[in-house]
């Protein structure tokens, strides 16, 4: 089971609308320092 | 020398007064937010709350809303401490600044409505690690005791050598690459000692009793686990909470969730029960 299997089922759409918005979430954004 | 000012409040708090405090830190003036609840003592059981942002992001409005929502579910007042970022301020920068915020509280508890003889420090992230940080200075420079700690999820190890600091890598939040980095700006060249990295603290003995929680799918796992048995082992009171399913601050991403809010009432018990009210 990945780690994403094992998320709350509750609290994985707010993640879902992260990645959706930046793919990777906050690892998407290249400069750490501009999330 | 402090100043304030009114903030009006913005929320659904009405029986908040909030209000800024200005003094003086290492290397300027510092702010502070206070949540006062209008139906707490004069001097009430108090809590002072590091906000989280690995280290280089994040202020007190990150954390304007939880503030005002804890202040008034714990009916006590909350000062909201702010600190100086990396990579513009490296370490030392950010844990001299939450003690001089924790010493100016301790030295101003009637303006402020707090019971210096109750005062807790609580933080997430690295505002969790700064608290520990800053229970660790003020135990060896002999500074004013805290009743209690709550370092929530903390960010404590740069060495990132534990499992879970090597599973997590793709859940988006607070990933392994982003927390080395995160690291690097804010020991920027420096080595890092207990007051950086908590986890490096050899001597955890003569801490205040501590609650400490993190998710079963966040880098900080196994480093806040082995501290919380470390703790322990120094004598320290401690509870510890680990939360299945929960990643890196899923409360403050999925607030509504029902894990979130079991994540919440069980800070909020943990702080009634060691601030000595009733949970």
């Amino acid at each position: 089971m990945s780690l994403w299997d094992r998320i709350d089922a509750e609290s994985r759409p707010p993640l879902e609308a992260l990645w959706e918005a930046h793919p990777g979430g906050l690892n998407g954004i290249p400069d750490i320092v501009a999330r | 020398m402090s100043e304030s000012r009114a903030a009006a409040p913005k929320g659904t708090f009405p029986r908040l007064q909030i209000t800024e405090h200005h003094y003086p830190g290492p290397d300027g003036s510092l702010t502070l937010r206070l949540y006062r609840p209008e139906t707490a003592a004069a001097l009430s059981p108090g809590l002072i709350y590091i906000h989280g942002g690995g280290m280089i992001m994040g202020d007190l409005e990150s954390q304007d809303e939880n503030m005002r929502e804890a202040a008034t579910e714990l009916n006590m007042p909350i000062a909201s401490i702010d600190y100086r970022k990396a990579p513009e301020h490296p370490y030392p920068a950010a844990p001299e600044d939450c003690y001089a915020g924790v010493s100016w509280v301790f030295a101003n508890p009637e303006t402020l409505g707090m019971d210096p003889t109750n005062i807790g420090l609580m933080g997430a992230s690295a505002g969790g690690g700064l608290a520990l940080a800053t229970a660790l200075m003020l135990r060896d420079r002999g500074g004013p005791e805290l009743a209690y700690l709550l370092p929530i999820y903390p960010m404590i190890d740069d060495r990132h050598a534990t499992p879970s600091s090597h599973e997590v890598v793709d859940i988006g939040i607070w990933d392994r690459a982003g927390s080395i980095e995160a690291w690097g700006w804010y020991l920027g060249g420096k080595t890092a000692d207990a007051y950086a990295a908590p986890a490096r603290a050899e001597d955890l003995t003569r801490l205040p009793p501590t609650y400490i929680d993190v998710g079963d799918l966040d880098l900080f796992r196994d480093e806040n686990i082995e501290i919380t048995q470390r703790l322990s082992a120094a004598g320290v009171s401690v509870e510890f909470h680990l939360w299945p399913g929960a990643y890196h601050a899923s409360e403050l991403f999925a607030p509504d969730a029902a894990l979130s809010r079991r994540i919440w009432a069980t800070r909020y018990a943990a702080i009634r029960r060691m601030a000595g009210l009733s949970e």
